[in-house]
């Protein structure tokens, strides 16, 4: 004790540093619950009901595991497994074509809301047109504009999935083309190439694997879009859905739950393999081999 | 110096038999290509891919697509038009919040990283796969069968829909976090928890919060529509009017529709980019 | 021949790049431009194809003046002006072949440049510049895939690929080990002896500059304030040039260098 109060110069010397301010921190998570709580408060969902999720849900669930281990060899399952896959390729149709579209027409926009490949002011009214195109549901696309021209059927969920792309794919691909090496742009501009030649030899080279794979990338994301379409009658999987809850055949929803699942996981497996080989390059395997080799030499 | 400088040989003479040979194309390469034309001719016969209607049929399109140019905006004073924006709205917070909540738990679990066992880590995996292949308006249909109330079976499909996205997104940020901390939390004595919550979390937060943020903007979009099929929402509002063919009414809800996600999406973008 | 009459560059940040340089560099010359960095040997070169415009004075290219070129006469100049960078600017997921046929496009048409079909002779000006170069068995192997003195060969044979009367090259061997420096410099300095390509270099190794260059040029805050033969220019000119006294960071090969 003694000790202690010899040595009182120490005290201030042991001044501890105050922790920084956690004001901000706290009012933006007071905030946000309060928004959270507001919500629950006004949406007059009857919470009542989650009830249901375990008492009718495992009831519905079991009825749909029937419909999917009901020998698929007899009828009627045999056709009802056929026309469900038959409807799940037309989704998967839509989508590849969507995909397609979304990137033929997404291409050059890309570069023209890149703001190193166009003018500012061009570079902002392209943004915000993709920014819009982003802000529309496909489904409304579908609704509202393709099915009036392309009338009922997978072309117009095919046109709206297109068109949807081209929001998500623009910017992607334009935040690529800004994230490139400057280094071959310059040394191509003093070769005298023209602008056009400066993007098709130094710019197109450099980001083409990663807009392909962005490609890929929105045609899992169209496999999904494009299933659910068929509710407001623009082909797919989606038609059968919509008549089948309505119709309550829950054998025939699990089966078809199941094609959807199924068939969506393993597109989604091969194109994510297909993204990473693009993204790494052919050149890069083999160069990985020569370093496997000259490491096992 | 007046001539060109390069080559004492005229460009235009024989070249030497010396030059390398281009390579043929790698059969990767050319097998990716046929397939990819194969695929595209199958499934644009599938669909019956045809442009023909915008010139030829443009006509049918026309009218319709004229009517959404002269939008009756008196509708969106209507009450029912302004709950329903408000609903979309509701169901989109609330299934953001829970969702996000449920991914982190699934995301610790679906990484190698923070995953307590590899039967764990496969298993859970394996689920959010399933989750994330089923669309937003396919669960939609599912809970509206099961809880019947439009609002509750918006927000829990919603939900399962985010555990999907979030989950999948956070656990990759998850796999790349630096081991280093995660060892020193490790050497310290800490417990399986204490190195989630003190190695992992702290790195992979931003990441998760801007995940989060990301689905919201998703919400809003997925809501408006989920309430086609009796999910609630402004959807509801849209179906009716499709159905009573209200083109002039849609036009304006429509419209109000991109308005309304295309500001929400710029504020949600702009706390996401702070975040990072 | 290159004439600069009184050219200052300016940039809009209000940085002096150049102050009032006047030089003439005749055909077939091979000039060292040294300096320390910021002392404007970039903008120098940088000049002479356009690439910065110079603000003030008078430059000339072969008489005709590069200030008042419009955009397709800029091009036409730069076409005959090969440039090689610090970085080599390859496009490094593409073969070396594509690499050096860019230096042909200003001769491209429009669909022949847009689909990549190069006539027969472009190819072979592709090749003979490889050939300059020792890396001709290279042609189809991806850029990515070649050493830095190799990337820089590559970008050497894309500036010659040009059939330029002059050839820049800014800092060439400041990011390459000592010997690779030497063989890249011993390169460009073959090609101006058998092409006689007019050929200004900048570097900021005194050794490499003494050994290699008929002209130096030394620079300092914008101005010239040496010009003359390699062998006029010893350590005490390169220290009034420096402003400081010489280290061994200065020349590339430190056991040999003059100040080791």
């Amino acid at each position: 004790m003694s000790a202690r109060k010899t040595h009182p110069p120490t005290q201030e010397s042991t001044t501890r540093p105050r922790p920084p301010s956690k004001v901000r921190s706290t009012v933006w998570l007071l905030v946000s619950a309060l928004i959270v709580l507001f919500a629950i408060w006004q949406v007059n969902a009857d919470w009542s009901r989650f009830a249901n999720i375990f008492t009718e849900a495992p009831r519905y669930i079991a009825l749909m595991g029937q419909g999917v281990i009901e020998n698929p060899f007899t009828m009627p399952w045999s056709e009802y497994w056929t026309k469900s896959l038959a409807l799940m390729i037309e989704s998967l149709q839509m989508a590849w074509i969507g995909t397609l579209i979304g990137a033929v027409l997404s291409f050059p926009v890309s570069f023209l809301a890149a703001s190193n490949t166009a003018p500012r002011v061009v570079v902002i009214v392209t943004r915000q047109v993709l920014n819009i195109i982003r802000a529309v549901p496909e489904i409304v696309l579908a609704l509202v504009f393709m099915i009036p021209i392309f009338g009922l059927g997978p072309l117009a969920g095919a046109m709206a999935l297109g068109v949807g792309s081209v929001g998500t794919l623009g910017k992607l691909s334009s935040e690529a083309i800004e994230g490139i090496d400057r280094g071959p742009l310059e040394a191509l501009d003093a070769a005298g190439a023209s602008k056009l030649q400066q993007l098709r030899w130094a710019v197109v080279p450099q980001v083409l694997p990663e807009i392909v794979a962005f490609w890929l990338y929105r045609f899992e994301i169209n496999i999904r879009a494009g299933a659910i379409l068929g509710i407001v009658g623009a082909g797919g999987i989606g038609s059968i859905l919509d008549q089948l809850f309505n119709a309550r055949e829950w054998g025939r929803i699990g089966l078809t739950l199941v094609v959807i699942i199924v068939v969506t996981v393993i597109v989604d497996q091969i194109s994510a393999k297909v993204r990473q080989r693009i993204i790494a390059g052919p050149g890069a395997p083999a160069a990985a081999k020569q370093v496997r080799e000259r490491v096992a030499v | 110096m007046s001539t060109p400088a390069t080559t004492d040989r005229a460009p235009t003479d024989q070249p030497p038999a010396d030059r390398p040979v281009k390579p043929p194309p790698s059969i990767g390469t050319v097998v990716g290509l046929l397939v990819f034309a194969a695929i595209s001719v199958y499934a644009a016969i599938g669909i019956e891919f045809t442009l023909r209607p915008l010139w030829e049929d443009v006509n049918r399109g026309r009218e319709i697509v004229a009517r959404y140019f002269d939008p009756n905006w008196a509708i969106l004073t209507r009450p029912a038009v302004r709950e329903g924006f408000l609903e979309t709205l509701y169901i989109a917070i609330i299934a953001t919040l829970v969702g996000c909540l449920i991914a982190l738990v699934c995301a610790m679990l679906a990484s190698k990283v923070s995953a307590p066992n590899t039967p764990v880590y496969r298993i859970t995996k394996f689920v959010l796969s399933v989750l994330r292949s089923l669309p937003d308006l396919a669960w939609g249909l599912l809970f509206v069968a099961f809880v019947v109330n439009p609002q509750l079976s918006g927000v829990l499909a919603l939900t399962m829909f985010n555990i999907g996205i979030v989950a999948k997104l956070t656990s990759e940020s998850i796999d790349a976090v630096e081991r280093g901390p995660i060892e020193a939390v490790e050497a310290a004595g800490g417990s399986r928890f204490q190195r989630g919550r003190y190695a992992v979390l702290p790195q992979v937060a931003p990441n998760y919060l801007s995940y989060c943020f990301y689905v919201f903007e998703i919400n809003i979009r997925a809501s408006a529509v989920l309430g086609m099929i009796g999910a609630g929402g402004i959807g509801t509002v849209i179906n009716i009017l499709v159905s009573r063919l209200q083109h002039e009414d849609l036009a304006a809800v429509v419209y109000a529709l991109v308005v309304v996600v295309f500001i929400l999406d710029q504020a949600s973008r702009a706390v996401r980019r702070r975040l990072t | 021949m290159i004439e600069f009459r009184d050219v200052s560059v300016t940039y809009p940040n209000g940085t002096k790049a150049l102050d009032g340089v006047d030089l003439t560099i005749p055909d077939g010359q091979f000039v060292v431009v040294v300096g320390l960095s910021g002392a404007g040997k970039s903008t120098l070169v940088r000049t002479i194809n356009g690439i910065v415009p110079a603000t003030g004075g008078e430059l000339l290219v072969d008489g005709a003046p590069v200030a008042a070129a419009n955009r397709r006469q800029l091009r036409r100049l730069r076409s005959q002006v090969g440039m090689i960078f610090q970085s080599f600017n390859l496009v490094n997921r593409t073969t070396v072949m594509n690499n050096v046929l860019t230096g042909r496009l200003h001769s491209a048409g429009f669909l022949r440049s847009m689909f990549g079909w190069f006539s027969g002779a472009d190819k072979e000006v592709a090749f003979d510049a490889l050939e300059r170069v020792g890396i001709l068995e290279k042609a189809y192997v991806r850029a990515s895939q070649l050493s830095g003195g190799q990337q820089q060969r590559v970008a050497i044979a894309r500036g010659l690929a040009q059939q330029p009367r002059i050839m820049l090259a800014d800092e060439p061997v400041a990011s390459l080990d000592p010997p690779t420096a030497d063989a890249v410099m011993r390169d460009l300095q073959r090609i101006n002896r058998e092409l006689g390509i007019t050929t200004v270099v900048n570097l900021h190794f005194l050794d490499l500059a003494r050994r290699y260059g008929d002209r130096i040029i030394g620079m300092r805050a914008g101005k010239v304030v040496f010009d003359g033969t390699g062998a006029e220019a010893d350590d005490a000119v390169f220290e009034s040039i420096y402003g400081r006294s010489l280290t061994a960071e200065d020349v590339v090969e430190k056991k040999a260098g003059p100040v080791a």
